[in-house]
């Protein structure tokens, strides 16, 4: 087999250099690529890879680029033509907030920060929101505590390495002691060209009896030439706080997606993921939640629409390691043309987690005979005084379902988009905000529409 | 446009399911304003025929005509027929989950009155109908029958057909599993939730919903045709005497075809 992908050494040291990267973090860099190097690459052999076939893909030629390609700007109007376009909703609502972006934004060009606004009441208590880099050179001490170390340690997997090794993207979000803060932080991840290649490492901790939520989405348009995304994602949630993190991936059809996600939850705490997908070639998504402290909890609601060719594989891992900690992932999907999608969801139950209620449910409806969905849910328990289950179904529209909306006026397509949205609405309602809400909407009718 | 005098004509209609045929030559004619009622014993195909009229994709049409206003109902797809003044009060509504009723009716009203309600404008005239028919405010956040019970679904139903106001309203078996103070308020829906001219085709077991909702014409289906017609005196007849007599002078209704044509 032919390598999958063209990095080598030598852009790890340039991306040391270029970013201006402390030595603590040139020394991960090395040990990190040590580690990929080290680490054979997933095949369809591995239990873990088993429905995506990494050696199809043509990502070999993607590049990072230079850590200062783009200018920074202070203004969206500034932002190039295509950037601009991306943005056109979050233009609109900036502009109904009076040019204010409450709490924070900030919008990555490829895996550059060239824009931030944070509300400088909120940095004043210690809310920092800003680029990785910018993190890990002035925010040295909260972040070492954390950055690599038990979310996701350098060495974990092949990805995770090559992350870790090549990271030149990402966001940090710190929140401290008991701040409750309603309006969401948002980021933007936008690729405005064919050929990337994208290692984002974000970090997000919130301390005691904090709480907050983060958007974050990633668009581009189609490109002739493949790219590769491969983020790593951190969270920490401490006792008592409580995190809402939204991903919405809306990538153009020329994106390889291979990104992971994992938290750890202390006592009494909690996370909600709302996980959507629309976008993207081929994208594998892990999540993977630790309840470590008694009394955590855990959602996820996920989402997907995919067409065409396009390929999804989801991992969730609800990881229960203390008493009484409770867990509920529902993820749904629809899928037409000729994609194709696979659920892998796993409930870990330690000796320790009595009292544990967890839960995990896939859900897909097939729009087309091509299509093709997977589903892998499964227990692994280990205690005995516990609540758990899984359950997975794959099927079709229902055509009695359809008959009788149609009896009442609706077209076919507008009876089956009906069924569909009511479909994703368990998903969609945990969402608080209805202009994002609305926004997903839009995506999902274009989808459909095509 | 030749109405034939008549807003609805089924002429030697002959409908199959999986192969068999479970109607065999319906004709029938309904007037504008018109309240006619089909009776019959079960697996007759009452039910069979207010599925053929509202189009549903496994009935097969293998002979006759329908036609509504003139056009031909038999050309048109069921969002079509619908859009042109009929609407199906189902026996048993599907159930569309995380579909509110709400924003389902919206949408259909919307289509068929060709209009463009706003959220607010449309709960408004919503909420006018459901507290005629006794409904609870919360119900129009609720999922499409899920969870409903066999009296909500009901008048959820016949909510449908208020909002929708159409030319021709078929009830088929309304009456089933309501309580009298439900059928009461289905009833006073039916006659006052729908503009003067509407026809109403009421098809039912019993004669007991027809004590409310008075038919100007009473038709007998028996083995999948109508085999006798009247007014509201051959209700009550049939009341009285049940459908014996009638199966001895029309032959069988046909036990050994009850599975098929159970309405479903």
């Amino acid at each position: 087999m032919t390598e999958l992908l063209g990095f080598g050494r030598e852009d790890v040291d340039r991306i040391s250099n270029d970013s201006e990267s402390p030595d603590w973090i040139k020394e991960k860099r090395a040990t990190a690529w040590q580690a990929y190097e080290n680490l054979p690459m997933p095949t369809l052999r591995d239990e873990m890879w088993k429905y995506t076939d990494l050696s199809t893909l043509n990502i070999k030629n993607t590049r990072t680029t230079e850590a200062s390609k783009y200018s920074a700007v202070e203004k969206f109007e500034s932002f190039p033509e295509e950037a601009v376009k991306l943005l056109s909703d979050e233009a609109v609502q900036l502009e109904e907030n009076g040019g204010m972006c409450k709490p924070g934004l900030l919008i990555q060009h490829d895996s550059q920060v060239t824009f931030t606004d944070v509300e400088k009441e909120l940095t004043a208590k210690g809310v920092i929101f800003c680029s990785m880099s910018d993190a890990v050179r002035n925010h040295t001490d909260l972040v070492r505590k954390h950055f690599m170390e038990k979310v996701v340690p350098v060495g974990e997997d092949k990805f995770s390495s090559l992350n870790a090794a090549l990271w030149n993207g990402g966001i940090f979000l710190y929140v401290p002691k008991g701040i409750e803060i309603k309006m969401p932080f948002k980021s933007y991840i936008l690729m405005t060209d064919g050929g990337k290649a994208l290692f984002h490492h974000s970090l997000i901790v919130l301390e005691e009896g904090a709480h907050v939520t983060y958007i974050e989405q990633c668009r581009s348009e189609d490109y002739a030439t493949d790219s590769l995304n491969s983020s790593v994602a951190e969270v920490v949630v401490k006792e008592g706080a409580s995190l809402d993190y939204i991903t919405l991936q809306n990538w153009g059809n020329n994106v390889v997606d291979i990104s992971t996600r994992k938290a750890v939850v202390e006592r009494d705490a909690s996370l909600n993921w709302m996980v959507g997908t629309l976008g993207g070639k081929v994208t594998r998504s892990a999540y993977e939640t630790r309840l470590i402290g008694q009394g955590s909890s855990t959602k996820t609601r996920g989402f997907f629409l995919a067409s065409d060719r396009q390929h999804h594989d989801f991992w969730g891992l609800l990881s229960h390691e203390a008493p009484n900690t409770t867990a509920d992932l529902l993820y749904k999907g629809v899928l037409t043309g000729k994609s194709r999608s696979v659920f892998r969801g796993l409930i870990k139950i330690s000796e320790v987690a009595q009292l544990t209620d967890s839960y995990l449910t896939n859900n897909n409806i097939l729009l087309s005979d091509e299509a093709r969905a997977d589903s892998v849910p499964t227990l692994e328990i280990n205690a005995n005084d516990v609540k758990a289950s899984h359950g997975a179904t794959v099927g079709n529209l229902d055509k009695e379902e359809i008959f009788y909306l149609m009896s009442r006026g609706l077209t076919k397509s507008s009876a089956e988009k009906l069924i569909i949205y009511g479909f994703f609405r368990p998903v969609l309602k945990s969402i608080d905000s209805e202009i994002l809400r609305e926004h997903i909407y839009g995506f999902i009718d274009k989808k459909l529409g095509a | 446009m030749t109405t034939e005098n008549g807003l609805l004509t089924i002429k030697d209609l002959k409908v199959k399911i999986n192969d068999k045929e479970i109607l065999k030559g319906v004709n029938l004619k309904i007037g504008p304003g018109e309240v006619h009622a089909i009776m019959g014993p079960n697996g007759t195909g009452k039910s069979t025929l207010a599925y053929a009229l509202a189009g549903k994709a496994s009935y097969e049409v293998t002979s006759g005509s329908v036609t509504m206003e003139g056009e031909n109902v038999l050309d048109m797809s069921p969002d079509e027929r619908a859009r042109k003044g009929m609407f199906l009060a189902f026996q048993y509504p599907s159930e569309v989950p995380g579909v509110t009723v709400d924003n389902f009716l919206r949408v259909a009203y919307n289509t068929v009155k060709k209009k463009e309600l706003s959220i607010w404008e449309f709960r408004n005239l919503l909420k006018e109908k459901m507290e005629f028919l006794k409904i609870d405010e919360s119900f129009s956040g609720r999922y499409l029958n899920e969870g409903f019970s066999g009296g909500e679904k009901k008048r959820n139903e016949i909510l449908q057909m208020a909002v929708l106001t159409p030319k021709l309203a078929i009830l088929d078996e309304t009456d089933s599993g309501l309580d009298i103070d439900a059928l009461q308020i289905v009833a006073k829906g039916v006659n006052e939730l729908l503009p003067e001219d509407s026809s109403v085709l009421v098809i039912t077991h019993y004669q007991r919903i027809l004590r409310y909702i008075k038919p100007d014409f009473v038709h007998v289906m028996i083995n999948g045709k109508i085999v006798e017609t009247g007014g509201g005196e051959l209700a009550e007849k049939l009341e009285e005497q049940g459908y014996d007599w009638l199966k001895e002078k029309y032959g069988e209704s046909g036990k050994d075809n009850n599975n098929v044509t159970a309405n479903n």
